[in-house]
């Protein structure tokens, strides 16, 4: 049967996430935490930096902390952490 | 022959559009081009002029999807000016439409509609407003579900990872009984005229129906609706956003005897809608060991009076309300947007 079809979708428009280089080791580096604001985020964020400090000279450039799990990180607290710390860690809890 | 294949020309249309992904589980109604340029042609808009944008999403809503979804919703192109508002009240960057439309909580999105265009175009503020029958009420709600799933990839097992889900989730429309309220409509506070139409879209989670058959006086009365919007269960007593609490006939008529405005109720109900940090601890909604005190610290399901929304609907006849919780980890994940209807 021959009938026209109305497509009612939006494709969403893609664009190329620039990731930041992947450090070759830990060592020496300033490292940035996002927590999300869900309950265990910052514990589980916390933990995960205490075992990465056991293995790794490393120093903590601050805790960003979201407006809501559901909103992206502010604009401002980005360009701090690019300025600030090497790497990024970002978490998720309950 | 006509006769016969005609309907079966119109079965196979609504199959193809099932076959490509693109209702809500329930049959929709084909679009053609007379009825999505009549949608167009309601609301004086081209079809590649844009409505709003979602930039969490990387999406830009057009005219011409959101009525082809209207369409699809069984809308009349009367109800544009409201499917336009709401679309725009759900890009506002307070809604945070991502957050929402994506949480494990399940939020339906919930329209409501004030101003005279809720009686020129028919929307149910009355009797069963929650309920099926009113074709406005239904498409409307519906139309903004559609262009959810496929214009804002916002699809079940997608982008939408609800848990469980909500009946709301289908449709969730309806209007305030302004002619019949004994107080300032709902959008008047939000600094609208009485002349000017909204609507108001806001994240629910859950509605609760509270029946109170015995009540004569506003403390026992609102005393239930508490305990209702205080239930432990709820996102509410943990985020604290604003709520709705809709008020119908024979309740509205008990606070009108008493001589109580909205200010009066708001308060009754902010005073007693509240759980001890005790309470919450025991039922692991709060966490830490119970400590001193903490059977005496109240936890209130919002932060103050006014952040409870009293809007007046339901049948004149009954002894039952309700209150729509919010939705939300925290109080900042989303706020209601009230945005006004271009006529």
């Amino acid at each position: 049967m021959d009938f026209t079809l109305f497509d009612p979708t939006i494709p969403a428009e893609s664009s190329a996430i620039d990731y930041a280089p992947r450090p070759k080791q830990l060592n020496n580096l300033k490292i940035a935490l996002v927590e999300n604001t869900k309950y265990n985020s910052k514990a589980i964020l916390l933990k995960l930096y205490e075992q990465l400090e056991k293995r790794y000279q490393l120093q903590l450039t601050g805790i960003y902390r979201k407006q809501s799990a559901g909103h992206p990180i502010a604009p401002p607290d980005v360009e701090e952490c690019v300025k600030t710390a090497d790497i990024a860690i970002a978490g998720i809890g309950d | 022959m006509e006769n016969r294949s005609t309907p079966q020309q119109a079965a196979d249309l609504i199959e193809a559009y099932y076959q490509k992904g693109w209702t809500d589980g329930l049959p929709i109604v084909p679009p053609s081009e007379q009825s999505v340029s009549a949608m167009l042609s309601a609301v004086g808009l081209q079809r590649d002029q844009v409505i709003a944008g979602i930039p969490t999403r990387n999406v830009v809503i057009t005219a011409d999807k959101v009525a082809i979804n209207g369409v699809m919703a069984g809308c009349l192109p009367e109800y544009m000016p409201v499917i336009i508002s709401a679309v725009k009240g759900i890009c506002h960057p307070d809604f945070n439409y991502h957050g929402m439309a994506t949480s494990t909580g399940g939020a339906a999105l919930a329209i409501l509609v004030n101003g005279p265009v809720a009686a020129q175009i028919g929307i149910n503020s009355g009797e069963n407003l929650f309920g099926p029958g009113c074709r406005a009420n239904m498409t409307i709600g519906r139309a903004l579900r559609l262009l959810m799933m496929n214009s804002l990839n916002t699809r079940p097992g997608g982008l939408d990872r609800s848990t469980i889900g909500h009946p709301g989730k289908i449709s969730f429309c309806f209007a305030e009984n302004e002619l019949h309220s004994p107080w300032e409509p709902f959008h008047t506070e939000r600094g609208f005229g009485r002349d000017e139409s909204t609507t108001t879209v806001f994240a629910s989670a859950d509605i609760i129906q509270v029946y109170n058959q015995l009540a004569q006086t506003p403390e026992p009365l609102l005393s239930a609706m508490a305990d209702a919007m205080a239930n432990m269960g709820s996102m509410n007593i943990i985020n604290q956003q604003d709520l709705v609490v809709v008020l119908a006939g024979e309740h509205q008529q008990v606070l009108v005897k008493a001589g109580w405005g909205k200010q009066q109720i708001k308060q009754y109900l902010f005073d007693h809608a509240r759980r001890s940090v005790a309470e919450l601890k025991r039922v692991k909604r709060l966490p830490g060991p119970l400590e001193t005190g903490d059977g005496t610290t109240w936890r209130h399901v919002v932060p103050g009076p006014d952040d409870i929304k009293l809007v007046c609907a339901g049948g004149s006849v009954g002894t039952f309300s309700a209150c729509l919780l919010s939705w939300g980890g925290s109080r900042t994940a989303t706020s209601m947007v009230t945005t006004k209807i271009q006529p």
